[in-house]
């Protein structure tokens, strides 16, 4: 609770903005029935904490903004508020999709007069903001330009309460306590710029020592200036606070604005985002390194928690029968029952929750009313209010059961399961009638599986499903290392050297070499025409400053690769059907004499090349040749040069063989050509005469 | 007591090069080879050689190019006082700084110090080598921060430094980093997230600058003949310092370049102490030995940087600017209690060498004379460097200039931030600013 005497009249009152959407579905399905923020860490809600962390900031009047499931939160909100000395406002919006429009809104109502903290609705922290806020408003009376101080915790890069999928690099200077780039990682780096940091050089101008950091938990707690907002309004396209305005602001050259950092390191501070945070800030409130926020605390009002030997937290109503086992790091609620023979570890149960004889639950969060009857086992998963497991039940590690599923008796239920009782459609729909997977929950069950994609226009689409996954609870990396090498992916596992060396030794070459084989595959499957073709790869050429012939080079025995010499006619793949389909495109790569001549050199040598005998590469290169020429891809003049060449009669045995072939051609050509050229003496004889 | 003979810890290496940034100092026809230059009337090498006998290295190699090795040979030889133990190796004219090295690797016998004859420092020794010593890196090199120029002869040649982006992992001083601006995108940096992985907390720095003393294994020295074989005029600072740093983390770079298996020939021929001390304890923790392919990689490099402190003076004579600014900064803490009085006026910083004249109503402020300069009446020195046997007659004027030995400066002339090359003739009346004043030569 804030001291009283804080609140004078010639001090401003402090703000802070909450915002308790997390625009995001990873608490799906729980979240499709209440707000993220509401859902109960170690039995009290999350923002609890929050509001618990800025009232020792000091802050004195809060705006939480809210869009789903808002009656909810201001329901609690209403509750709370009586019991705190802080003055809550509840914003509800139904447009809010995104960090970005909670501001723009802000901006709108304009509720905000002066400097405020703005933190999300799942920041569980201990630390004091007092001294942040000195050194923010010291840096804004020095220099106006100075719009954000971003706190930041240090850890180390593998700590539990960083979460995996959300890493970040900051670059900072340490001197001015500036923040110069951002970037965020990823787990899995699919592309080489995920797996490199990379920042503008004109940073060092100003800045000749920086420090580059990659063990900072970013728990999203900022203190803004009044022109946060306004600027989330001029860009109206930023959506988050990170990847959009901090980048947004960093590296623009027009707004000169700078962001500043604290980093604080003996404090605790970390973020619900994930079922896997939701995981690793429960063991840390449980272990106490939340201190003061800890369950005997009794945050909550009529809370009564008694902490006890070996991190167990117990409500004095709890009825423990005689032989359950109440191991290590455990949480239990009012009311509940545990019956004979139960083992409970690392786990948290809620209020009135029943548990039956010979039931083990490990790791696993367990929420209000539950009831688990006899010899269940539940193993790190979350179960949300309301829910039964019948006898006999096995919930394997990472399932998320949410409101009043019902799992029927003896029912296995695989590891990473998600089971809504929700009808299917519309969360709002109520007359949808839930139809029951009695293979997922048993013939007596209550519930269905849950599909990621319902009720959610998916915006990260393009994300790597990986990625999600390195978020969820429970979530084991060797596992997905092993499936990753399994699947041969071209995203590489974790800290793979040797693919990102390799990406430095290749020469612009092989680079070239690679991005046109790239293309001509996607071109031949995707059935692209010609044009199209030509015109992926003229961008390529450009792009790599490269020049016709060195596109000859690649593109011809890209082309020629897809025939098969033994192949039968109507097969696709004879040399006469290839060619109608994609000679054209070499055609696009042969512009004048000089082209021609080298296209027929190139012609020469990759059928000499590409296929196992002579027999086979002959049956490519004669209708090839004839195939260009009918074209007029190459001229006559061109294939003469080239056969006469002295490039050409030299070589290997192959080639030589396969020159051969062309001298009925040439033959055939030659005698065309003094043929016309006799036509042509015929008509100035006739001319003389 | 029987005789043992003492095997020493290092063998110290001075790298006494041409001097490039130096010229036209540095011309050997007309005034002194690079390592003699005087930085307040001493030789340049007498620094780094007086820094190494106060390091306790008693075996010095110096490594000569052949040009400048007669007069550097004499003066090792002749002139020489202190109680090292020196000897002279002269390499080809043309010759890389690892190429050099190369050339006298059967003299390597120990792990070894490598030092410029430009390096000045007033860092002690031990702090340095202790850190070596502690934490048994394969290279450990020296870096500073250049001390901001008070002006001067900016060298009439002004060169476009080459910065050197440094990167230092800030919890244990291990340098990860190195590239040099001048192979880099000059838009874009980037470094490797699985770099920043492994040390999550690294200093970038575009100030700091390779102060060229580098202790190595002795095992470096056949990667060094390695690289000099690869490729012509290799050069430490450019080519194996990188290449270390970069095996630090590239296992198939560190593999292709032969920098295991050098590495490992070293480690099966004397293994570790430290090594044999641990297999030898009974107390000795459970090592778990991992030797499949997926097991992480463990670079047999290690490279440490060590980070002069911004109050300890250090500094490089690399370049005609950095020459000048030494020798202001050591005339300033010199003794000065030799300056002749007489008639002439010697301001509180400056200093004159033995023999020298000064004439009547001449003044000298901030500067550096050396000996036996004549120096004629109402002659104005200012914030230059004036070396032996230079003659100045009457009413000249420097400011801002280094004339080299045996020139001479004619009545009336008035130089301003001009270099003056080994006995040149100035003629009367000469008025010269950023000039370079010296003999044509055919290159």
């Amino acid at each position: 609770m804030p001291p009283k005497e804080k609140v004078e009249s010639t001090e401003q009152v402090l703000q802070a903005v909450i915002l308790a959407d997390s625009f995001d579905e990873r608490f799906q399905p729980i979240t499709l029935e209440t707000a993220r923020c509401l859902l109960p860490l170690c039995n009290v809600p999350l923002i609890s904490y929050t509001f618990e962390f800025l009232a020792v900031a000091g802050v004195q009047e809060v705006f939480v903004f809210c869009c789903s499931h808002s009656d909810k939160v201001k329901a609690f909100v209403k509750k709370y508020e009586k019991s705190s000395n802080m003055k809550i406002n509840t914003i509800v919006s139904q447009e809010l999709m995104s960090v970005g429009d909670a501001m723009r809104e802000l901006d709108a109502k304009q509720l905000i007069d002066t400097d405020f903290i703005l933190v999300t609705g799942d920041v569980v922290s201990n630390m004091k903001l007092d001294q942040v806020l000195e050194e923010h408003r010291a840096r804004r009376q020095a220099d106006k330009s100075a719009i954000m101080t971003m706190v930041l915790k240090k850890a180390s890069p593998q700590h539990r309460s960083r979460s995996v999928g959300d890493g970040s690099l900051f670059v900072l200077d340490q001197g001015s306590k500036e923040c110069l780039h951002y970037q965020p990682v990823k787990a899995f780096k699919s592309t080489r710029e995920d797996r490199r940091m990379t920042m503008n050089m004109e940073i060092f101008d100003k800045h000749p020592e920086i420090q580059l950091r990659n063990d900072l938990i970013d728990c999203q707690v900022d203190i803004c200036s009044v022109e946060v907002p306004a600027l989330f309004t001029e860009n109206f396209d930023y959506q988050d606070i990170r990847a959009d305005f901090v980048h947004g602001i960093l590296t623009s050259d027009l707004l000169g604005k700078t962001i500043h950092f604290h980093e604080v390191s003996d404090v605790y501070a970390a973020r619900v985002r994930s079922t896997q945070m939701y995981d690793a800030v429960s063991k840390d409130i449980i272990s106490r390194w939340t201190f003061p926020m800890v369950p005997d605390s009794n945050l909550q009002v009529g809370d009564c928690y008694e902490y006890r030997r070996g991190l167990v937290y117990k409500e004095k109503s709890v009825v423990l029968s005689r032989t359950c086992v109440v191991e290590e790091k455990v949480v239990i609620g009012a009311n509940t029952q545990i019956a004979e023979r139960a083992v409970l570890s690392n786990c948290v149960i809620g209020k009135n929750c029943i548990i039956g004889a010979n039931v083990k639950i490990d790791n696993a969060y367990i929420w209000d009313n539950v009831v688990i009857k006899d010899n269940c086992v539940v193993q790190h998963s979350i179960i949300a209010n309301d829910a039964v497991l019948e006898q006999g039940v096995t919930i394997n590690k990472g399932c998320l059961i949410s409101f009043k599923v019902t799992v029927g008796a003896n029912t296995t239920v695989p590891a990473y399961s998600r089971l809504t009782a929700l009808a299917e459609g519309d969360e709002d729909d109520s007359d949808a009638e839930l139809i029951s997977d009695p293979a997922v929950v048993g013939a007596t069950g209550r519930g269905r599986s849950f599909t990621e994609a319902e009720g959610s226009d998916d915006e990260d689409n393009e994300e790597d499903p990986k990625n999600k996954q390195v978020n969820m609870l429970a979530f084991d990396m060797s596992e997905l290392k092993l499936a990753a090498k399994q699947q041969e992916d071209s995203a590489s596992d974790f800290e793979s050297e040797a693919s990102d060396l390799e990406e430095d030794l290749i020469s612009p070459e092989e680079e070239l070499d690679r991005e046109v084989a790239a293309t001509l595959d996607r071109a031949f499957q995707d059935g692209h025409d010609v044009d199209i073709a030509a015109l992926e790869l003229n961008t390529l050429r450009m792009a790599t400053f490269s020049n016709f012939k060195e596109m000859r080079k690649r593109v011809i025995p890209g082309v020629l690769k897809h025939i098969d010499p033994v192949a039968k006619p109507g097969s696709g793949k004879t040399a006469k059907e290839i060619l109608s389909r994609w000679g054209p495109l070499v055609g696009k790569m042969i512009h004048d004499e000089e082209d021609q001549i080298d296209g027929a050199h190139v012609l020469h040598r990759v059928c000499a090349t590409l296929y196992r005998d002579v027999l086979q590469a002959q049956k490519v290169f004669a209708p090839a040749l004839r195939y260009f020429y009918d074209e007029d891809i190459l001229e006559e003049d061109a294939i003469l040069e080239w056969y006469h060449s002295e490039k050409s009669q030299q070589g290997t045995d192959i080639e030589k063989k396969l020159r051969e072939v062309a001298v009925p051609m040439i033959q055939y050509l030659e005698q065309s050509d003094s043929e016309e050229s006799d036509d042509e003496d015929e008509e100035e004889d006739e001319d003389s005469e | 007591m029987p005789y043992r003979k003492r095997v020493p810890e290092f063998q110290a290496v001075i790298m006494a090069g041409y001097g490039n940034g130096l010229i036209p100092l540095s011309d050997e026809k007309n005034n002194m080879p690079k390592a003699l230059l005087p930085i307040v009337n001493q030789p340049m090498i007498s620094y780094p050689l007086a820094w190494l006998e106060s390091s306790g290295v008693s075996d010095v190699i110096v490594v000569s190019l052949a040009s400048g090795s007669k007069k550097l040979g004499h003066y090792l030889d002749r002139v020489y006082e202190g109680q090292l133990h020196i000897s002279m190796e002269i390499v080809d004219d043309n010759c890389g700084t690892a190429q050099a090295l190369a050339r006298i690797k059967d003299k390597i016998k120990t792990d070894f110090i490598v030092i410029s004859c430009d390096l000045l420092t007033s860092l002690p020794p031990h702090q340095f080598l202790d850190m070596h010593r502690s934490e048994d890196p394969t290279v450990s090199a020296l870096f500073f921060e250049p001390s901001k120029s008070e002006g001067g002869p900016s060298g009439s040649s002004k060169e476009t430094e080459v910065t050197q982006f440094v990167g230092i992992d800030a919890t244990n001083s291990q340098l990860v980093y190195l590239n040099n601006s001048d192979e880099m995108d000059t838009e874009e940096f980037s470094v490797r997230v699985s770099l920043l992985t492994k040390h999550p907390v690294m200093n970038i720095s575009r100030l700091l600058q390779d102060g060229h003393l580098y202790i190595f294994k002795r095992w470096v020295i056949d990667l060094i003949n390695e690289v000099s074989i690869k490729r012509s005029r290799a050069s430490l600072k450019e080519h194996v310092l990188p290449l270390l740093v970069k095996s630090q983390h590239q296992r198939v770079l560190a593999d292709r370049e032969g920098v295991t298996k050098a590495a490992e020939a070293s480690l099966t021929a004397n293994p570790s102490t430290q090594a044999l001390a641990l297999s030898l304890s009974t107390t000795q923790a459970p090592e778990i030995e991992d030797r499949s392919e997926n097991a992480q990689w463990k670079s047999p490099v290690k490279c440490k940087a060590f980070v002069v402190a911004k109050d300890v003076h250090c500094g490089r004579a690399n370049s005609i600017a950095n020459y000048f600014e030494l020798n202001r900064y050591y005339t300033k803490i010199t003794d000065k209690d030799r300056n002749p009085g007489g008639q002439g006026q010697v301001g509180a910083d400056s200093l004159v060498g033995d023999d020298t004249k000064l004439g009547d109503r001449t003044s000298v402020k901030k500067s550096t004379l050396g000996s036996h300069v004549t120096i004629g009446k109402n002659v104005k020195i200012v914030n230059s460097i004036v070396m032996d046997h230079v003659v100045l007659e009457d009413n000249v004027k420097l400011d801002g200039c280094i004339v080299c030995s045996g020139a001479k400066i004619c009545e009336k002339s008035s130089l301003k931030d001009c270099e003056v090359g080994g006995g040149f003739r100035v003629e009367k009346e000469t008025q010269a600013r950023n000039e370079r004043l010296v003999d044509f030569q055919e290159q």
